[in-house]
């Protein structure tokens, strides 16, 4: 058989047919950047899709990251709000002896107005004590009834200290210095209950931190072995884009999108999970009889840090699923 | 650089030893011009496509230099193989067919990833599926079609971004006589364009019949180089 007979075009294939292709080899209209990127993102979702229980999980644990370090950071800042108006209000009362007089007392009063650290010195008389009392118990005010001929209530100084970082220690120190001074017989003061508050706000703090930390790593993994098992159940299709010519960006741009949506969509579900964890928070402080009307306002993360979570979320998936991307691109 | 301007392929003294101590290719010298149309011929285990697979950059030669367009493929960085993978058309021996795709898919699949338009893309493979008897078989995923069929996909994905050059691993060992010879003249056809084609295949009978230039390899040495009577 000779060639000619060979390549004697057949029914299927009308000879020259190629020659009109490759004349037009070069006019194929390409991908503008937004086409190409609408590519990558459609890809990202298809990703995101394949393996949905697997994607889901990988979200949820962004879900329980951001809800935990959210949680957390809406827990202590209203604590620590709450901690600096105390400390912004700090009082000390100091009782004086029975035996000081009322113009001791003032003298007393006027050094200590003019001490750096107090922001307002009162001298509460015996009488003001008891009027005070009297109003303190409201209805049952009648139980004070002949107290009048023989008060036993002490005359005292009202101090306020100046607010600021070193309230505490300023306190403290003005502590010391009115116990051994003559005329006082005790000190009362609310820097100690504060300090011991602020202890256990910071050693909380720090569980939390380990916590947020410990899930962080867990979501790293998750989103690492999404990405490889997506990877795994795609890997013929990655082996013959790399074999047809695809660029490793080509291929990994869609895996990461797909990570990152997974940041992104579990980053919202955590910030929808903290914001009902706040509202409840609200409900709860608002009805508590302790405050009464006073109840303190509860306060939601600011905008900005939510954004931040969010921004951190799709980054960090991102970037888990890269480490374990860079380990598995090689046909 | 090549010292002549038709040289599109220079091996010099090139060896592939696979683990752990597994030798399929021996200091092979070999120079192909551009345009030519090649046969690769020998045994099973020759040799052939292991060198298909170096000129193709799947594998890297063990010792010695594979020079393509003047240029060391095993100076390459990744991106600089994907670019060179961009301009060869590789019919593999076991296809290398998507099953999650349709035909149409699979030959667009070529230009999908150089960033084709949808429309472009898929006009030319249905073009290029029609040029390989496919024309009613293009919406159907490659576990439905038969072995000639899917090997006639692959062959049109192959072809559809109109490379420089052709590599195929016995591209028509699962066709009937009648698709061999329309798969022969769109390869030559290729050939007559311009492409460089390269056949592997150990039918003596077929490149006998085309006679064309013929390398010989067993066990992994080139054994033989017959050139084209015309050339």
């Amino acid at each position: 058989m000779s060639i000619e007979k060979l390549v004697e075009p057949s029914d299927q294939i009308p000879r020259g047919f190629l020659t009109e292709i490759w004349t037009a080899k070069d006019g194929l209209p390409r991908l503008s950047t937004a086409q190409r990127w609408k590519y990558f993102l459609g890809q990202g979702f298809a990703n995101f899709c394949a393996l949905p229980l697997t994607s889901t999980l990988a979200a949820g644990t962004v879900a329980v990251s951001v809800f935990l370090f959210l949680g957390a950071n809406i827990l202590f800042s209203n604590i620590e709000r709450i901690l600096v108006g105390a400390g912004n209000t700090l009082t000390l009362s100091a009782f004086l002896r029975p035996e000081t007089t009322e113009e001791a007392g003032k003298k007393l009063v006027e050094e200590l107005g003019r001490h750096p650290s107090v922001k307002s010195a009162t001298y509460l008389s015996k009488r003001d004590a008891l009027i005070s009392f009297r109003q303190t118990l409201g209805s049952r005010a009648s139980l004070l009834n002949g107290l009048e001929s023989e008060n036993p209530l002490p005359a005292s100084i009202e101090l306020t200290i100046l607010p600021g970082q070193n309230a505490h220690q300023e306190a403290l120190a003005l502590v010391q210095l009115l116990r051994k001074h003559v005329l006082v017989e005790e000190v009362v003061h609310g820097s100690e209950w504060l300090e011991r508050a602020e202890r256990y706000v910071d050693a909380f703090r720090l569980i939390a931190l380990v916590l947020s930390a410990l899930v962080l790593a867990v979501v790293s993994f998750l989103i690492g072995s999404t990405t490889k098992l997506i990877m795994y159940a795609r890997r013929t299709e990655i082996e013959i884009m790399q074999l047809v010519g695809a660029t490793d960006n080509f291929v990994r741009t869609p895996f990461l999108i797909g990570s990152g949506l997974q940041g992104f969509f579990g980053a919202i579900c955590g910030v929808l999970l903290a914001y009902l964890a706040y509202l409840g928070m609200r409900a709860y402080v608002g009805g508590l009889d302790i405050f009464g009307p006073l109840a303190p306002q509860v306060f939601f993360s600011s905008a900005s840090l939510v954004l931040v979570v969010l921004l951190g979320a799709v980054g960090f998936a991102i970037l888990s699923s890269m480490l374990s991307l860079r380990r598995l691109l090689d046909v | 650089m090549p010292s002549d301007p038709r040289e599109m392929i220079s091996l010099y003294r090139v060896e592939k030893i696979y683990p752990p101590n597994q030798p399929a290719l021996a200091a092979l010298d070999l120079k192909i011009e551009r345009g030519e149309f090649v046969f690769i011929a020998g045994a099973s285990g020759a040799g052939k496509s292991t060198l298909l697979k170096l000129l193709f950059a799947q594998e890297i030669a063990s010792k010695g230099s594979v020079i393509i367009n003047g240029r060391n493929l095993s100076s390459f960085n990744r991106s600089q193989v994907a670019a060179h993978r961009r301009s060869v058309g590789v019919i593999f021996q076991d296809y290398k067919l998507l099953h999650t795709r349709t035909a149409l898919e699979n030959v667009a699949f070529a230009l999908e990833v150089v960033g084709v338009k949808r429309t472009e893309r898929n006009q030319r493979a249905f073009k290029m599926l029609s040029a390989v008897g496919l024309k009613d078989r293009v919406n159907a995923f490659p576990q439905t079609l038969s072995g000639g069929e899917q090997q006639r996909v692959a062959i049109a994905r192959a072809l559809v971004n109109t490379p420089e050059l052709i590599l195929a691993d016995e591209p028509t060992g699962n066709l009937d006589p009648d698709m061999t010879n329309s798969v022969f003249n769109l390869l030559l056809e290729a050939n007559k364009c311009g492409s460089t084609v390269i056949v592997a295949s150990h039918n003596l009978a077929l490149i006998e019949e085309l006679n064309r230039r013929t390398l010989v390899l067993d066990h992994g040495k080139l054994m033989g180089d017959f050139p084209h009577p015309a050339g």
